[in-house]
């Protein structure tokens, strides 16, 4: 069970680009270690931008985020230490084996001096076969650089992980082998908000599940809600509802 | 983080194959433009010595070629290698260009050349993708969701891909100095090794102008593709378009009437004074220049006429001498202010700032052009004080176009029995050519610091989407 420390929270979060378009309205979301949260929502509907605005990639126009109960925008630096991020498509350095590619980011997450060994372990452990270990990583697929990516945020070991649309483009094989790695990270109390448009998946893995709406929450039900309702219609039904900015 | 991140730049671009291609390009292009330049130089060096050892005693000078155009071509082709002085006019020939016809067409290559067009090229191009490869392929959201500073991450990106674009160019020169060194290049002689110092810092400033250029386009696009084609499009304006247009649009708004119109205007006016010079000295000339002897003229006299002409003509000479002199530098200065009007308008480049204060450090540049001719003009004036004015030339018989038809000229008094003064052209000193170049360096450095802040200021307000 979740415990009850939000890792990650946003409080009244909002944001509004200079072409004037508002990406985000108004969100009070929360994430508990153990918690596994998916944003559902079509393209544009303010996903990603939750995401980007919790890594400070960009500032909130109203509202704050925290992370282990720090503000990012205040002290982003201090609040990174405490969460991973795996994107879209994990393209990493291409010039780079897949250990180099780990090595660099492991520095850059606090971790100095690993062995070779202690990244071998993290690789294995995310089922990237043992030849990939030092290969270069323009070389892979998706689904390996997936995998690479999710390492990265294994061996950074922060209590929040962030995923945008992960298992994006993945094979159904190597999309359920990520969530398999999911459910792991989650058992050892990690809180991870994940972005996805992939219901079926979010509905197995999700112990919340939100749906967004023009950059508005609209909807949010429990692992326990969704036993008895068909998340499939729900969220069919608010993409179909009347635009919100009428 | 910083020296992680730089450390792991410098081996990104290290095994990156566009390093290899750069490397190979230098390694070939550097030691054999330095070879080929130093053995053009030797032969001009002796064509020079023994034309110089042949003529002395003569009004006719010889342009010493300047040793590091082994480095920096320049002007070196252009400028005239014979210069003949008569009392009112010098004569130029003899230009390396007339030689080297192909080389002309198709330009010549030296280490400035490679510096300013290939290497200029390499560090826009290497420059421009450095964020926009981050940002195309989503390492940058990677590197930024851990506790790294933008500001670290531009500086070190900047660092480490800067000192990769500098090995080619390092090893390269050195092994082109070995190489010269080995052909008995004077490197440590005089301020040789001064100036080609010099010169590879402003090479290095130059590339890290044009850097930090790239950096900037490459923190305000989204993909390499644009903004490898962007980096292109600068580098042609940067290296071609403004130095090219520079000297024509100068032309267009101060222009100056050219050398041969100059040279007729000066014909005519030269021959209205000679004209009246000629009415006065015609009752002389019949006196004594007439192969019939009568009782009032005395046949062929050819020294009574000189020394009858002397007084007459003198007021007509030193006016002809003042008039020519004044419109001759009336001309230099009209010719200097588009000159410099060129050269304010190319300073806009900083392609053009690094060639010009380059070939300045190799004597070879637009500084060392009015040095030179600084120079011929106080040789013209100590040789009119010596020989010149002692000579004559009297034009007679003009037609209704106000050409002579007829002239008598020869040496006055002691026009043979004097000492030559002697020409050697004196390169400017390393003080004066660095004290000519700073403002340029100083641009330099400028736009380097205006581009860095640019991209850097960039980059710290870019929203990572």
């Amino acid at each position: 069970m979740p415990d009850q420390k939000p890792i990650l929270k946003a409080e009244d979060l909002s944001k509004r680009y200079e072409d004037g378009v508002l990406a985000l309205d108004h969100l009070n979301l929360e994430v508990r270690g153990g918690e596994v949260y998916c944003l559902l929502g079509a393209n544009g509907a303010g996903k990603t931008t939750t995401i980007n605005l919790f890594l400070n990639f960009i500032p909130p126009t109203t509202g704050t985020c925290y992370i282990n109960g720090i503000d990012v925008t205040r002290d982003p630096l201090e609040a990174k230490k405490y969460v991973s991020f795996v994107s879209e498509n994990v393209m990493l350095y291409g010039n780079f084996t897949a250990r180099q590619n780990l090595d660099f980011f492991a520095k850059l997450g606090g971790k100095a001096n690993l062995s070779k060994e202690a990244y071998y372990q993290v690789m294995r452990r995310v089922s990237l076969q043992e030849k990939a270990f030092e290969q270069r990583v323009k070389n892979f697929s998706k689904g390996m650089r997936q995998k690479l990516g999710i390492s990265i945020a294994i061996i950074k070991d922060a209590p929040a992980i962030l995923l945008d649309e992960p298992t994006s483009g993945l094979d159904p094989k190597a999309a359920e082998e990520f969530l398999e790695i999911l459910a792991e990270l989650k058992k050892e109390g990690k809180a991870i908000l994940m972005s996805t448009h992939d219901i079926f998946r979010a509905k197995d893995i999700a112990d919340r599940v939100g749906i967004m709406k023009e950059g508005r929450l609209v909807m949010e039900r429990t692992r326990e809600e969704l036993q008895y309702e068909d998340l499939v219609k729900i969220y069919i039904d608010y993409m179909k509802s009347e635009p919100l900015t009428v | 983080m910083f020296a992680t991140i730089f450390k792991k730049e410098l081996l990104d671009q290290l095994i990156s194959p566009k390093f290899l291609i750069v490397f190979l390009l230098c390694l070939v292009l550097i030691p054999s433009s330095l070879l080929m330049n130093y053995s053009s130089f030797k032969s001009n060096y002796l064509e020079y010595d023994a034309a110089r050892r042949i003529s002395k005693e003569t009004t006719t000078v010889y342009r010493e070629p300047s040793i590091l155009s082994t480095f920096g071509i320049g002007l070196e082709s252009v400028l005239p290698k014979i210069v003949s002085f008569d009392k009112y006019s010098r004569d130029m020939k003899g230009t390396q260009a007339q030689n080297e016809i192909l080389s002309n067409i198709t330009g010549k290559i030296d280490f400035i050349v490679i510096v300013s067009f290939l290497l200029g090229l390499f560090s826009i191009l290497y420059a421009s993708t450095l964020m926009s490869g981050e940002k195309e392929s989503g390492t940058l959201k990677l590197v930024l969701s851990n506790q790294a500073r933008r500001s670290t991450f531009i500086w070190a990106k900047f660092l480490g891909s800067y000192i990769v674009l500098i090995i080619p160019l390092l090893a390269s020169f050195l092994i082109g100095l070995i190489l010269l060194l080995l052909e008995n290049f004077p490197l440590f002689s005089g301020e040789n090794f001064s100036r080609v110092l010099f010169l590879f810092l402003l090479s290095l400033l130059y590339l890290s102008t044009l850097f930090s250029l790239g950096l900037l386009i490459s923190t305000r696009t989204q993909k390499t593709s644009v903004a490898l084609l962007a980096g292109f499009l600068i580098w042609i304006f940067v290296t071609f378009v403004i130095p090219k247009i520079s000297e024509p649009l100068a032309a267009l708004i101060h222009p100056v009437q050219s050398e041969e119109v100059m040279k007729r205007n000066r014909i005519q006016v030269q021959n209205q004074i000679e004209k009246e010079k000629a009415k006065v000295l015609t009752p002389i000339r019949e006196q004594f220049l007439n192969e019939k002897n009568t009782s009032s003229q005395k046949g062929w006299d050819w020294a009574g006429y000189v020394k009858a002409r002397g007084p007459l003509a003198k007021d007509y000479e030193e006016k002809i001498g003042r008039t020519l002199q004044e419109f001759d530098a009336q001309y230099e200065k009209e010719k200097n202010t588009a000159l410099n009007l060129s050269l304010n308008i190319a300073r806009l480049s900083p392609a053009s700032i690094f060639t010009h204060s380059g070939l300045d450090l190799c004597n070879t540049g637009v500084v060392d052009r009015e040095n030179f001719f600084r120079s011929l003009q106080t040789h013209y004036l100590q040789l009119f004080q010596a020989v010149l004015s002692k000579r004559f030339e009297d034009y007679y018989d003009f037609d209704e176009k106000g050409v002579a038809h007829s002239s008598h000229g020869g040496g006055g008094p002691g026009a043979y029995q004097t000492t030559y003064p002697e020409y050697r052209y004196q390169f400017l000193k390393l003080d004066a050519t660095l004290s000519r170049t700073a403002p340029d360096l100083l641009l330099l450095v400028l736009y380097n610091l205006i581009f860095f802040a640019a991209a850097y200021f960039s980059f710290a307000r870019y929203d990572v989407r």
